[in-house]
């Protein structure tokens, strides 16, 4: 492999001035700054809509916004964050850090890059925009259930095709990611020689090629019954709305690990760092991964137990789930294992990814609870859901990139954060989260459903506390963008080329200079 | 091979498997229902 010919044309100059540089740009470490920083933006749109939502359920009765729109700052507070933060998060993370990590100059198909990224900020703003349009924002949930769905105003089609962009954008890009990583790696460096995020990533980006196909597909079904008179989910025309279920879900439980397997990953280079020693057990790390992208696909009725299935269906998605958590369970105590007797120290990277290990394992634990298809009728629907889904996706998805901001931040802008100031936002977060959801968990077992504006009386107490927990929660974030702003602007004590103490020995990236050049790895680097 | 080659040809094996799944979800979907 000829790696310097590939970057002739490069040489010697660094990157274009101004505006244009970011609109044209095929470089991997501007397109993941142009990705993570769209993902910061839309964390706040995403969490301006949760505050909507907490601040209505602050106490019992109206109090700010009407039930429509209530329905539609559920749907899109999961939709922008699902597709418009945590995945290009991800992204961001895999085009900055795959081809350091792996010993390339740059991803396979950098133009297919550019498209990849500058698809979604337009997609994102059109799926906002549709609060604006006649009948108001899709109202049923991110499932898009029909029939429910279809009575969705002007905005329906609006929202499919900001589906088709938003799977097109992540398609493109898990294709790029799969090429880069199986054609792309520096001579010496095998797949069982990678870091573990180039591994979950590479599943990943399995995943998603095989699964946004399927979503596209059941909405654009939805697409021609509104509009084509077709009859796809319409019983009274002879469909059946529960395939639509099943396209959903089909697409929808691999979504979850796909915005979770790149957290693992993070998570299994930040651990043996500020262990001081190598991750325990890398290649059951790698099965345990594939056994997880694998067992994905077959377990996806488990969200809908309360349809009216057969038995042996239902106890076929009851184990298929249960034995999820045997993998899952190898990755939790590969981590325990990599930090025993290891020399621990405790900066920001570190504490977030301590804190994804233990809120995470609660998060799987009332996974393992739903999965259980009789006790899953009394959970269905309830605030219990809604308290797991955000034990895994915020104190675990979203915890593992702010790990991963902590731990790469000195490599990509060369400038130390305040480890004080991290902590008091690692400190304000991790309490501040429990306060928010783990009440929900009480609220759900009393009965609670989701997605509604007004509740009984006697949910008062734990509604208030969430409130002021998610009110905390949101603001604190305010912090992280102080420490990334003023990193970006090169403030702060300049960092090492290794960064972190003993930090070479975990991956190339740590072998460049901080902050890294514009061109990395011109030249391939030696791997032992 | 060139790796510029080996790059788009994976490339185009991977898109080709996704546009087939998206007709494939399309056609369980009409055999599952009988018709559109």
């Amino acid at each position: 492999m000829s790696v310097t010919a590939l970057h002739d044309d490069h040489h010697d100059h660094g990157p274009a001035k101004g505006f244009m540089r970011w609109v044209t740009t095929t470089n991997h470490k501007d397109i993941g700054t142009l990705y993570l920083l769209t993902s910061l933006i839309m964390f706040m749109v995403g969490g301006a809509m949760a505050l909507v939502i907490r601040a209505e359920l602050f106490e019992p009765g109206m109090q700010f916004v009407d039930p429509m729109f209530f329905n539609s700052m559920t749907t899109l507070h999961a939709l922008i964050m699902v597709f418009g933060a945590v995945m290009p998060a991800f992204a961001g993370l895999a085009n900055w850090m795959i081809p350091m990590m792996i010993g390339a100059p740059d991803m396979a198909l950098p133009r297919l890059n550019n498209w990849s990224f500058w698809l979604l900020p337009f997609a994102a703003i059109m799926l906002v925009s549709t609060l604006f349009m006649d009948g108001g924002a899709a109202a049923a949930g991110w499932t898009l259930y029909p029939p429910l769905v279809l009575q969705t105003g002007a905005a329906l089609p609006f929202t499919i095709f900001t589906v088709h962009i938003l799977g097109v954008s992540s398609i493109l890009a898990a294709i790029n990611i799969i090429v880069t990583i199986l054609n792309m790696r520096a001579p010496g460096m095998t797949l069982m020689k990678m870091p573990l995020f180039v591994w979950t990533w590479l599943i990943t980006a399995f995943l998603l090629v095989a699964i946004m196909p399927v979503f596209a597909g059941a909405v654009t079904m939805l697409l021609t019954d509104k509009f084509f008179g077709t009859s796809f989910f319409n019983a009274a025309g002879g469909g059946d709305p529960v395939l639509y279920q099943h396209l959903f879900w089909f697409f929808g439980h691999p979504e979850v690990y796909v915005l979770i397997l790149p957290s693992f990953g993070i998570v299994s280079q930040i651990i043996p760092t500020f262990s001081r020693k190598a991750l325990f057990g890398y290649s059951s790390m790698v099965y345990a991964t594939a056994s997880i992208g694998f067992l994905s696909f077959i377990v996806w009725a488990h969200h809908q137990y309360t349809v009216g299935m057969p038995i042996e269906g239902e106890l076929y998605f009851t184990y298929a789930t249960m034995l999820i958590a045997v993998p899952t369970g190898v990755k939790v105590f590969n981590w325990l294992s990599t930090m025993w007797r290891g020399s621990l120290t405790f900066e920001a990277p570190m504490l977030w990814a301590i804190a994804f290990v233990v809120l995470f394992t609660m998060g799987g634990f009332t996974g393992l609870m739903m999965s259980i298809s009789p006790a899953d009728l009394q959970y269905h629907d309830t605030y219990f859901i809604v308290a797991h889904f955000h034990y895994v996706l915020v104190s675990g998805a979203v915890f593992a990139i702010i790990a991963g901001v902590y731990y790469w931040l000195p490599k990509w802008t060369g400038r130390m954060y305040d480890e004080k100031l991290a902590a008091l936002h690692f400190w304000l977060t991790v309490i501040s989260v429990n306060v928010c959801f783990f009440p929900q968990h009480f609220l759900g077992l009393a009965g609670m459903p989701r997605r509604i504006p007004d509740y009984a009386l006697q949910f008062a107490e734990f509604n208030a506390w969430s409130s002021v927990g998610a009110f905390i929660f949101g603001f604190s974030q305010l912090i992280l963008c102080y420490i990334v702003v003023k990193a970006m602007k090169g403030e702060g004590e300049h960092a090492t080329d290794e960064v972190w103490e003993g930090a070479h020995e975990h991956g190339l990236e740590w072998q460049l200079p901080s902050p890294a050049p514009y061109h990395t790895w011109e030249h391939s680097p030696h791997i032992h | 091979m060139n790796l510029k080659r080996k790059n788009l040809l994976t490339a185009l094996f991977l898109a080709t498997v996704a546009v087939g799944l998206y007709v494939w979800a399309i056609r369980q979907v009409i055999e599952s229902v009988g018709h559109p």
